[in-house]
């Protein structure tokens, strides 16, 4: 069945310009996603700089002790498991209910105002959202707490009370500053719709919410699941700058994750074995669960990354 | 050709200017200078070189200095062009300008092999444990034979030889000394207490009472209850800074948060019984609202937010930048006095100022080991020791930045009065006050402090108020990795609890203290202890 070498080299004759496109993006790859992979042996390793890569002594498995036998590892990596869980449940379907909202808005101008204000916070630095945050949330003169006086409820000290740093975090830095820009992607897969399905509907009796139900929310479900299945991918990976400026101590109990742990034992500088360690732990987790996101995707919806 | 010209007259201008240099400091200070050049004319080689030249053909040496992510060096600081004009050495700027990370631009130059002539660093642990394995030279013998001024300085101060060494007992880094005695003071608003008729605190139930009053008796007089008595712009050294009121130490240092040296035994601040008085008191003072409700979140702007809102009525920080308020506000808020006073006497009747500033910095400079001038690399680092080297380094080029007055430099009026840039900015504009090895001469910042801040440093050392900062011990790699190990498992663990306990979250009492004291040890204080005191007392020997 194999096709026999004349014919490769036909195709390859025949279709040379695409292939000379193609160059670049293998190029790419190479450079950066393979060839680094060859530095990954620090993690095994007692790194130094000077000595390099190569001349650095093995140490088997001594980075990643260091790292699992913390007294913390547990509760890091919980807390980072359940904050990228939270950040799937409430934070991901954000962008996707506010694509479809938008894609219901006749009005032109309005659509575009919406989706302009909505995008814009993805611009703002996460060192600005994060003073927003903490001003907005002050005890003596926050907007929120001198609105809750105003209901007659009592102040709170939101910043350093753990059961609210979740909600604070997510709320800030995924939904608010997120959510507007994620829903360009799927307002892209709206716009790719057959009118003539909504046409066929219409004069089939469908209202909106059925349109919606049986002809929107399909169309875009593959590219739901591929966004879903990249997600999960770096779940590990949550916005570790982002928690730094917005935790405390006081907040440690929920706000404490694998990186930022890291970053605190003042580990990260200089220390790159460890952090290759960290990130290979990480990257190894996130390919595990990426396999069995894809695999449920697949089973779900019949799409998926393979 | 013209390029060659200007290099013989540009060569010939600077043996003069040598020469003429050399002269100048022999009249001004002969002992020193004649030390020095007793010292110079034993080498056989610099026999014929006047003044500070190293060598007779100018010489280039490389260099890479990029630190705090801003400071990079730049071959036309004219700071540096003197100091070529005087020993005939030029430097050359290896770090990429357009870098902004400069610890990983420091990891990227090591590992790519080429390594220049000098090499500066702003962390010297790293560069102990890369000049052990091999990367940078022992200076012990070339400081020995060929550097009399550095020689002199390390002999005159011991604590900074200590630390410059490595682990291994051997030098690979000369670090940069900064100079002056003071760091923190407390500071009160003396209008609000001359107000409500109060004495300045002297006693921690004195303290109390002050801050009370600020709370309860509106000393801004606008009728209502915004007063915030005591507040700190650091996030958790507010608190820290709090503890030796109830004679609980280490808490004040930042880098070291906890240790402290109690008649040579390595001690935890946080691990002793005093701590648990401290923390309740703390914690009656925030709850009453004398500390700062935000205290917590509040951050680097708290003193400019809380003084210009005129709710701020004490702080503990940094005099000169403290003091300046004054000059801030003074049109602003009618009679506004923010005055510094002597700390309060402890609970064991102690006037104790916790903060000091650190006679040591980790940032400084080495040489390679596969430089082809070692020699003229330590020269030239010894002339910035030297007593030209030095007073360029701190006050600039003599005509332009400064005036010499009796014989002390004075800075000119248009650097003192330059309202667009302070002085230390103009002078690291220039390649002056930048982090290689120097000693600083508090002279130079002193022309420039304000008077109320200077009255209070004055207090605060003639009265020997500020207490020996724990010295700056130094690890092998292994004990530093389970340091940083141990350490980041404790410090997590007490500064949770310390926010807990002050916001209220959880109880202090016996029960919830005997806990917590059994969580240390499981946490590994005891061996965190231990290793401490053998970096220590290697350290002091």
């Amino acid at each position: 069945m194999l096709p026999n070498l004349k014919q490769i080299k036909a195709n390859l004759i025949k279709d040379r310009y695409l292939y000379l496109l193609l160059i670049p993006f293998l190029a790419w790859y190479i450079i950066f996603a393979y060839k680094p992979m060859y530095g990954l042996q620090i993690a095994f390793k007692d790194f130094s700089v000077y000595k390099g890569i190569a001349a650095s002594p093995w140490v088997g498995l001594e980075n990643f002790e260091t790292f699992f036998r913390s007294p913390y590892f547990l509760r890091l990596l919980k807390n980072t498991l359940l904050l990228s869980l939270y950040q799937l449940l409430f934070a991901f379907p954000v962008p996707i209910i506010l694509a479809l909202l938008l894609n219901e808005i006749k009005n032109g101008i309005f659509k575009k105002t919406v989706q302009t204000f909505t995008y814009l916070p993805h611009f703002i630095s996460v060192v600005v959202v994060a003073g927003i945050v903490t001003n907005f949330l002050a005890p003596s003169n926050g907007i929120i707490n001198i609105l809750i006086e105003m209901m007659g409820g009592e102040k709170k000290y939101f910043l350093t009370d753990p059961d609210w740093f979740r909600t604070i975090f997510i709320g800030s830095m995924d939904i608010w500053k997120e959510a507007g820009f994620g829903t360009i992607i799927y307002i892209a897969a709206l716009s790719g719709v057959n009118p003539a399905l909504y046409e066929a509907a219409v004069i089939d009796g469908a209202n909106r919410w059925k349109q919606t139900w049986h002809i929107t929310l399909p169309a875009i479900i593959p590219t739901i699941a591929i966004m879903l299945v990249m997600k999960v991918g770096s779940m590990l990976e949550v916005g570790y700058e982002a928690i730094i400026l917005l935790y405390q101590p006081a907040t440690y109990e929920t706000a404490d994750v694998i990186n930022t742990y890291v970053y605190r034992a003042g580990l990260q500088e200089g220390r790159y074995d460890l952090a290759t360690a960290v990130g290979l732990f990480n990257a190894v987790v996130g390919f595990l669960l990426v396999i069995f996101a894809n695999k449920m995707s697949k089973k779900l919806t019949q799409t998926g990354l393979w | 050709m013209g390029n060659k010209k200007w290099m013989k007259t540009s060569a010939l201008t600077m043996v003069a200017v040598g020469m003429l240099l050399a002269g100048c400091s022999g009249g001004n200070n002969a002992p020193q200078n004649s030390g020095n050049q007793s010292n110079a004319s034993k080498e056989p080689d610099a026999e014929q070189l006047a003044g500070h030249l190293i060598t007779k053909e100018p010489l280039e040496l490389t260099l890479h200095m990029h630190f705090a992510d801003r400071f990079i060096y730049d071959d036309n600081w004219p700071i540096f062009k003197e100091a070529e004009k005087m020993t005939n050495i030029k430097l050359k700027g290896t770090a990429s300008k357009s870098a902004t990370n400069s610890a990983e631009l420091f990891n990227t130059m090591m590992a790519s092999g080429k390594v220049p002539d000098l090499v500066h660093h702003q962390n010297k642990e790293q560069y102990d444990s890369l000049g052990m394995e091999g990367a940078f030279l022992e200076l012990d013998e070339l400081i020995e034979e060929h550097a009399p001024n550095i020689k002199k300085f390390l002999s005159e101060h011991p604590d900074s030889a200590k630390y410059m060494k490595a682990s291994n007992g051997k030098t690979y880094f000369l670090n940069f000394t900064p100079d002056g005695p003071a760091a923190k003071g407390w500071f009160v608003r003396q209008d609000w207490l001359d107000k409500l008729n109060l004495e300045q605190p002297k006693t921690v139930d004195e303290l109390y009472a002050v801050l009370k009053a600020f709370k309860e008796k509106d000393p801004n007089g606008n009728g209502a209850n915004d007063e915030v008595p005591f507040f700190s712009r650091d996030k958790l050294s507010g608190i820290y800074d709090l503890l030796i009121q109830w004679g609980v130490q280490g808490g004040a240092d930042a880098a070291k948060r906890g240790f402290y040296a109690d008649n040579g035994v390595v001690k935890y601040g946080m691990y002793e019984q005093g701590y648990k008085t401290a923390i309740e008191n703390i914690a009656k003072w925030y709850k009453e609202g004398l500390i700062d409700k935000e205290i917590f979140t509040r951050g680097p702007k708290a003193r400019d937010i809380l003084l210009g809102d005129n709710v701020g009525g004490m702080t503990h920080d940094w005099f000169a930048s403290t003091a300046n308020f004054n000059d801030i506000l003074a049109p602003k808020i009618a009679g506004f006095f923010l005055n510094p006073i002597a700390p309060p006497a402890n609970t064991e009747g102690k006037i104790l100022e916790e903060s000091s500033r650190k006679g040591t910095h980790a940032s400084g400079w080495g040489i390679s080991a596969e430089t082809k001038h070692p020699v003229e690399a330590i020269k030239y680092m010894d002339f910035w020791f030297s007593e030209d080297g030095r007073r360029l380094m701190n006050f600039g080029i003599e005509g332009k930045h400064y005036d010499l007055v009796d014989g002390k430099p004075k800075f000119k009026d248009s650097v003192l009065k330059n309202t667009e840039k302070t002085v230390i900015q103009q002078l690291q504009e220039e390649g002056g006050q930048i982090e290689l090895a120097f000693h600083q001469d508090y002279a130079y910042e002193e022309q420039w402090t304000n008077p109320i801040a200077l009255k209070g440093i004055k207090d605060y050392v003639s009265n020997g108020y500020i207490m020996e900062a724990y010295p700056p011990v130094s690890y092998t790699d292994e004990e530093r990795n389970r340091f940083e190990e141990l350490n980041s498992a404790v410090l997590t663990f007490v500064e949770e609890k310390l926010q807990k306990w002050v916001l209220g979250a959880e109880p202090i009492n016996d029960e919830t203290f005997s806990k917590y004291i059994k969580q240390l040890e499981d946490l590994g204080i005891k061996e965190l202890l231990e290793l401490e005191q053998g970096a220590y007392d290697r350290y002091m020997k």
